[in-house]
């Protein structure tokens, strides 16, 4: 497996940049915006908070079109970004899951509550965990890519009941940024001025991040392949013809 | 002779493979399968072991009612489904009606018809069983439609699950984890509807979950015809 | 430090384990693939050379 210089130049720069805006972002976080003056510190975990979900929404974005992909193209290649795209989707809807616990304890004074946000988001992340489960499940590699595929496209209606189900359901007391609702949830506040512009640099740098860790997975599940595909050969004893 | 090109039509109409395919299903189980009777004993273990685990008063047994007949209705549903397609896999009956010249949706529908129909018996009688063991006025017609569409949602989405999971290394665990993250919006949707209409409150508190619960039955119809093609193709 | 800093690190705090987490896993398994990579090729080599006429 050989990759282009050009492509890998591509990927280093990706990845320094990553690395230098997260830094930034984290600046912002706690240097350019200031306490908010109800929620206090806690406020400042918003920002990984949406970032986070921003990127395992991307993620699993990736996941079902890649998925979709796959089942018309029959193309390994498909599959492989459909895996990496659940993988890192799964530790970035963690990482919202987690950063919202920390939140909810000192503004909802619960770590954990049954309402139809965290519900429905604590549902996508089992739907996600089943497909690895799947895949390990499944011995043919062909059969496994292509129920992979299926399944990725069964997990991402749990991403879409998450985003909808504050619209179904507006008894939410998850505070809404984007769009209308007539929810009255609790812990809510402005988004205006330097917490927006801190955002939305967040949001920007998270997506950067997200790009950055996904190739680097895809690159890494390439060379599994490759190594498995070598293990093959050799236990065969089957080389260069 | 006919001129112009020959298409590879189906012999059968899809409707009547679809019929074909449930009947046998039905006929294996009179002729003793004894799925839905597994399916029927489960269900009273269940509800019995909720009445002894809950020991409800009168009170609490209306608000738990609506979801135990669903948790209950989910795990005898994933008992049926498991055992129903795990049935053609082993005998490897699956592979002959794929050869056979029927559509691949009409297979589907043949299945899912089949196994709506044993989940859909389980849960009436449930619903019979509940009202008596938990003395609650629940076989009436709006509870019996949001039966209706909670299991079309559950089992469409579960019989294109199974047909996957019985390709699987440790099947039996790997059908639940699978299908029920899939079909929890269904249940909650289903669960809502039911608790909102077992304590007589207004429509305004079912009706949106009555709608969602249509609305996934439409998607997960939609979306089970669109993905089985890729499920069963060899 | 103002109200709730402690709940603000850990919920910092966590997202960096995750993340790191995640990116040290990729490292960890890039370079065991690429040290089992090696060996096969090591061994493929030791083959030929015995193989060789």
């Amino acid at each position: 497996m050989t990759y282009s210089a050009r492509r890998t130049r591509w990927l280093r720069a990706l990845t320094a940049a990553a690395l230098v805006l997260f830094v930034l972002a984290l600046l912002m976080d706690f240097l350019y915006v200031g306490p908010e003056k109800e929620q206090g510190e806690a406020q400042r975990i918003f920002y990984v908070h949406l970032g986070s979900f921003l990127g395992a929404f991307i993620s699993f974005g990736v996941s079902v079109l890649t998925g979709v992909m796959y089942l018309l193209r029959r193309d390994a290649r498909w599959d492989v970004l459909s895996l990496s795209g659940v993988e890192m989707g799964l530790g970035f809807s963690g990482i919202t899951i987690l950063t919202g616990m920390a939140w909810a304890k000192p503004i909802w004074q619960t770590w954990w509550t049954w309402e139809p946000r965290l519900t429905s988001v604590a549902i996508m992340w089992l739907a996600y965990a089943a497909y690895m489960m799947l895949r390990a499940g499944i011995e043919d590699p062909e059969q496994r890519q292509r129920f992979a595929a299926v399944y990725s496209v069964l997990a991402f209606g749990s991403v879409v009941f998450t985003i909808i189900i504050v619209r179904v359901r507006p008894d939410t007391i998850h505070p809404v940024i984007a769009g209308p609702t007539q929810a009255d949830p609790t812990g809510s506040f402005e988004v205006t001025g330097r917490i927006r512009d801190t955002l939305l640099f967040n949001l920007f740098v998270f997506a950067v991040i997200t790009v950055a860790l996904l190739w680097h997975r895809v690159r890494l599940e390439n060379l599994a392949r490759l190594v498995e595909q070598r293990k093959l050969q050799a236990l065969t004893g089957h080389w260069g013809d | 002779m006919s001129a112009g090109p020959r298409k590879l039509r189906p012999l059968m109409p899809t409707w009547r493979a679809v019929l074909a395919i449930a009947w046998k299903d039905v006929r294996a189980e009179l002729r003793g399968r004894e799925l839905v009777s597994a399916m029927l004993l489960f269900t009273l273990i269940t509800v019995l072991v909720f009445s002894l685990a809950l020991e409800l008063d009168a009170n609490a047994r209306r608000d738990a009612a609506a979801g135990v007949l669903w948790v209950t209705v989910a795990f005898a549903g994933i008992l049926g489904l498991g055992r129903s397609l795990s049935a053609e896999y082993d005998r490897g009956s699956l592979d002959a009606l794929l050869l056979a010249p029927i559509a691949r949706s009409a297979l589907f529908f043949g299945k899912l018809v089949g196994n709506l129909l044993f989940v859909l018996i389980t849960a009436l009688l449930l619903l019979v069983l509940l009202s008596v063991l938990f003395n609650l006025a629940l076989v009436q017609p709006l509870l019996v439609l949001v039966v209706l569409l909670g299991c079309i949602g559950f089992t469409t989405s579960g019989t294109l699950i199974a047909s996957m999971s019985v390709h699987a290394r440790a099947r039996e665990a790997l059908l639940p984890v699978l299908l029920l993250p899939v079909a929890l919006p269904v249940l909650i949707a289903a669960v809502r509807a039911s608790g909102a209409i077992i304590n007589d409150l207004p429509s305004d508190d079912w009706l949106p979950w009555l709608e969602l619960l249509a609305a996934a039955d439409v998607l997960f119809l939609a979306a089970a015809v669109a993905l089985f093609d890729y499920v069963v193709e060899e | 430090m103002g109200d709730y800093a402690e709940y603000m690190i850990l919920g910092y705090a966590l997202m960096g384990a995750v993340l790191g987490g995640m990116v040290a896993r990729l490292v960890w398994r890039w370079r065991a693939l690429r040290r089992e990579l090696a060996r096969i090729e090591q061994i493929e080599a030791e083959e030929r050379g015995e193989n060789a006429p």
